[in-house]
């Protein structure tokens, strides 16, 4: 079939467009939940030693 | 990271591959472009998305900056960056497209140039977010660009039939120029990816919101 290199070419960009930015997202959640476990382990420094 | 219980996210599980599945087996061959028509479907299913990104972002701008709501700024930052991925992978996969149909990668028609001018002004706009520190002056940027950038949409709908364009038009005033089984196969994907950006909203709009916590008790704890 003439041009199947084509399709398949725009059908691998789009699932590994969406598949990136879904690895991106959660990197960031991680990055998030990274930043609230050290907030939450400076409050509880600041409750011990007000 | 899709929530497990997020009903969008669920139902794109099922709906993209049930919707890739048409086109492959489903949807008949087109006769004169053949097997590389089939991209058609979800470039037309992500420009849908696209579009409906940035009307959401253009309603999250207005409401923003009448209510002055943390909320609004947070959704129509969510709405910006989804919008600038699925106009990204429009103009990839139409390039791809016009390659084997138009011999070439790249063409100025009025249709390709008010589609690169929206993903310039909501990545402008993206940018513009990362820039400014202030947490009120970025919102006010952000939805000020979205509902200027918004024009360009109907702009971009219209292009192909204001301008000499040899871009294909399928809605027209006549009606959708396609036959039964090719409009389903449409609807399947246009529906399929509208579910997917919805998934993919919340997610990025329940992140924002985290974010903004963080940032609160970040600046609570330095006080």
């Amino acid at each position: 079939m003439a041009h199947t290199n084509y399709l398949v070419l725009a059908y691998m960009t789009i699932w590994a467009g969406l598949a990136g930015y879904l690895i991106w997202i959660s990197g960031r959640q991680r990055q998030i939940a990274k930043r609230l476990e050290e907030l939450a382990s400076r409050v509880k420094q600041q409750e011990v030693q007000p | 990271m899709l929530k497990r219980y997020d009903p969008f996210a669920l139902l794109a599980l099922f709906a993209l591959p049930a919707a890739a599945a048409m086109v492959f087996f489903y949807a008949p061959l087109e006769e004169t472009m053949g097997l590389v028509q089939k991209i058609f479907y979800f470039h037309l299913g992500l420009a849908a998305a696209a579009f409906l990104s940035f009307f959401v972002a253009c309603i999250a701008g207005v409401f923003y900056l009448v209510r002055r709501q943390r909320v609004w700024d947070e959704r129509g930052a969510a709405a910006i960056e989804v919008g600038v991925l699925f106009t990204t992978l429009v103009l990839l996969t139409g390039s791809i497209w016009g390659r084997p149909i138009w011999n070439t990668w790249w063409t100025w028609d009025p249709r390709l140039t008010t589609s690169l001018i929206l993903w310039f002004i909501f990545t402008a706009c993206l940018i513009l977010r990362g820039a400014v520190e202030q947490e009120a002056k970025r919102a006010v940027f952000s939805a000020v660009m979205a509902i200027a950038g918004f024009i360009d949409v109907p702009v971009v709908f219209l292009s192909a039939r204001l301008w000499r364009s040899i871009h294909p038009t399928v809605i027209r005033s006549e009606g959708i120029a396609l036959e039964p089984a090719m409009l389903a196969t449409l609807a399947a994907c246009v529906a399929a990816m509208l579910i997917l950006w919805a998934a993919l909203f919340r997610l990025r709009c329940g992140m924002q919101r985290q974010e903004n916590t963080l940032l609160d008790l970040q600046q609570q704890l330095s006080r």
